[in-house]
């Protein structure tokens, strides 16, 4: 098995993973919001936020590399920001691999805080808690198997993300070539014992991934006193 | 320290998304005020909006002269800067926390030390000392209540906004835990306000009464006052008409009380918990007015009243009496012109033993709504 893609397999799930908390745990509660402002925008950032689950990767990785070319808008302003470029490189794999997953944490996200009692937030309100605190001290608690449903999935897929991967960034041996690309390489050269091991820690990863969701789905924690 | 807009102070408009509007009213400054009315009234919109959780439209809810919302001056204090403690109908307690835990959540910024005396003694005050550890998905509806009831309160505030506080419970609970939520009420010398549409609860938990319909008050008052003397057909509707009486019972035989009402006896049902004090009420459509003891009806408490006035409300006649107290009949309009009823006339009344409703009451008399006493706090 190739240890360099292993190493950087690992790397750009665990800052995906950590960009999508960022970011999509905002996106996500502004989605699930109770209210009816903006519910027309809400539809539509729903909808661009579930397109990767339906597009094939590769015309997603089509328009990205696209997109992001040193000539682009996108690209342009990146090589102002960074003095480099997206396509072929570690930050343009990572910019596709968090626009590919953002439904797999959005998701779970979203149904999350969906499902949040208001009445608890509403409690703690009363209760002198500020908005701030109430996010840590009431949502996080209540929402968590949610949250780390979302953040496991997304690892779990970014580590067996290849289409996309492929397309904005080739096959560059520590750079761009993660573990279902080398995979890949490995059955073109016809080397099956070094594509089975990949394979294995591949699947390994996907089975671990899964229990662990179905694990925290059985929890009870974000129901409520049963009055 | 008297001034002279003492507690609570409001009058408002809430407006729905769906076009509905809720005037709120209510003023306190001190014991338990409760908003009562048909469901779907509004009367949980006030409370909202009591607590900061709802803004309303126009108008100003203010607390010992502090305004909390001014439509006017663009005041709108969120629920964190008004001190309210708020029970919603569902308790929404913390699953994820044991009782301690959601008992102490208001308090992390106090010093451990302080923050474990403060939840010991309120676990203590509202008999949860042994519960300290549960996780509030294992508690009886009652436990949980008093758990919401202690979280609420452990931090001092200085309101309590109750919303049906019983209602989740089966019946005979509710009846148990309807006197103990008085005496914590009572002891806790805080304002509040309780949201209830049930009749029994009003009368047991409630000091003044604010009753409603369609997002309108309709009357405010003493809860004895409204309910003896509803002021016009609507709100005798929703409360039913029915004289309030204070008595003291006297004897208890065979399960029957004998009540002491302003020298009148009457035999009533005893109530379960044998307080002494209590109040005795008489719906307006139980009480049978007579001429003369003809010895032929089953009714056993008879008294003699004086007709005070009649008033005649569709095909029944709303006739007060006074027996030594006030009180209320309704007869049909041919009952009332066979007995030629006109103030001033001798009559004798009659009521049946299961007619006579005892609930108990404390010693502490009412507190008129509107009325401002100075709590010590």
């Amino acid at each position: 098995m190739d240890v360099t893609a292993a190493w950087l397999t690992f790397r750009l799930a665990a800052t995906t993973t950590l960009l999508l908390a960022v970011v999509g745990l905002p996106l996500a509660w502004w989605l699930a919001a109770p209210h009816g402002r903006g519910t027309g925008c809400r539809g539509f950032v729903e909808a661009v936020c579930t397109l990767p689950l339906v597009l094939p990767p590769t015309v997603a990785g089509f328009f990205l590399l696209v997109a992001t070319a040193p000539e682009s808008v996108v690209g342009r302003l990146w090589g102002r920001l960074t003095g480099g470029t997206l396509p072929f490189t570690f930050s343009g794999i990572l910019l596709a691999a968090v626009l590919m997953n953002l439904p797999y944490a959005i998701g779970p996200f979203t149904a999350a805080f969906a499902a949040l009692d208001r009445r608890l937030v509403e409690a703690s309100w009363c209760l002198g808690e500020s908005r701030g605190a109430t996010i840590l001290r009431v949502v996080l608690p209540a929402c968590w198997p949610g949250i780390v449903t979302g953040l496991v999935m997304t690892f779990a897929h970014v580590v067996g993300e290849f289409g996309v991967v492929l397309m904005v960034g080739g096959n560059i041996p520590g750079i761009t070539r993660t573990l279902s690309v080398a995979l890949y390489d490995d059955v073109q050269a016809i080397d099956h014992a070094s594509a089975a091991r990949t394979a294995t820690v591949l699947v390994a990863v996907a089975l671990v991934a899964l229990v662990t969701v179905q694990r925290l789905a059985r929890r009870p924690v974000a129901k409520g006193t049963g009055r | 320290m008297s001034q002279p807009r003492q507690g609570l102070v409001a009058t408002f408009t809430v407006r729905h998304r769906s076009g509905t509007t809720v005037d709120g009213s209510v003023e306190t400054g001190g014991g338990v005020v409760v908003l009562y009315g048909p469901s779907g009234c509004g009367k949980t919109t006030i409370l909202r909006a009591l607590a900061g959780l709802d803004r309303p439209a126009t108008g100003r809810i203010a607390f010992d002269d502090v305004p909390w919302f001014d439509a006017a001056q663009g005041i709108d204090l969120p629920p964190q800067a008004r001190d309210v403690g708020m029970l919603g109908q569902e308790l929404a307690l913390f699953p994820w926390l044991d009782v301690a835990g959601n008992v102490g959540f208001a308090l992390r910024r106090l010093p451990a030390a302080e923050r474990a005396e403060r939840v010991t003694e309120a676990l203590r005050r509202f008999d949860l000392d042994s519960l300290a550890r549960r996780m509030p998905a294992t508690l009886s509806g009652g436990q949980q209540q008093r758990v919401a009831l202690a979280r609420a309160l452990v931090r001092r505030p200085r309101l309590l906004l109750l919303d049906e506080p019983l209602s989740a419970l089966d019946a005979p609970l509710r009846a148990r835990l309807r006197p103990g939520l008085r005496r914590w009420l009572v002891e806790t010398g805080l304002p509040v306000v309780l949201v209830t549409h049930d009749h029994t609860e009003a009368l047991v938990l409630g000091d003044g009464i604010v009753v409603m319909e369609d997002g309108r008050v309709l009357q405010t008052g003493t809860v004895a006052e409204v309910f003896s003397r509803p002021a016009d057909a609507r709100v005798a509707r929703i409360v039913g008409t029915e004289s309030i009486l204070c008595g003291e019972v006297i004897a208890v035989e065979a399960g029957l009380a004998t009540v002491d009402v302003a020298g009148v006896r009457l035999t009533a049902v005893a109530p379960p918990d044998g307080g002494r004090l209590v109040h005795v009420c008489l719906r307006a459509e139980e009480v049978v007015l007579l001429r003369h003891d003809d010895g032929g009806m089953s009714a056993r408490n008879r008294f003699p009243a004086t007709v005070r006035f009649v008033v005649p409300e569709g095909a029944l006649v709303r006739v007060g009496l006074d027996a030594g107290f006030e009180l209320t009949a309704l007869v049909t309009r041919a009952a009332a012109e066979k007995l030629a009823l006109l103030p001033g006339e001798r009559v004798l009344a009659a009521v049946k033993v299961p007619a006579v409703h005892l609930v108990p009451r404390e010693r502490r008399p009412p507190l008129p709504v509107g009325v401002s006493t100075t709590i010590p706090r």
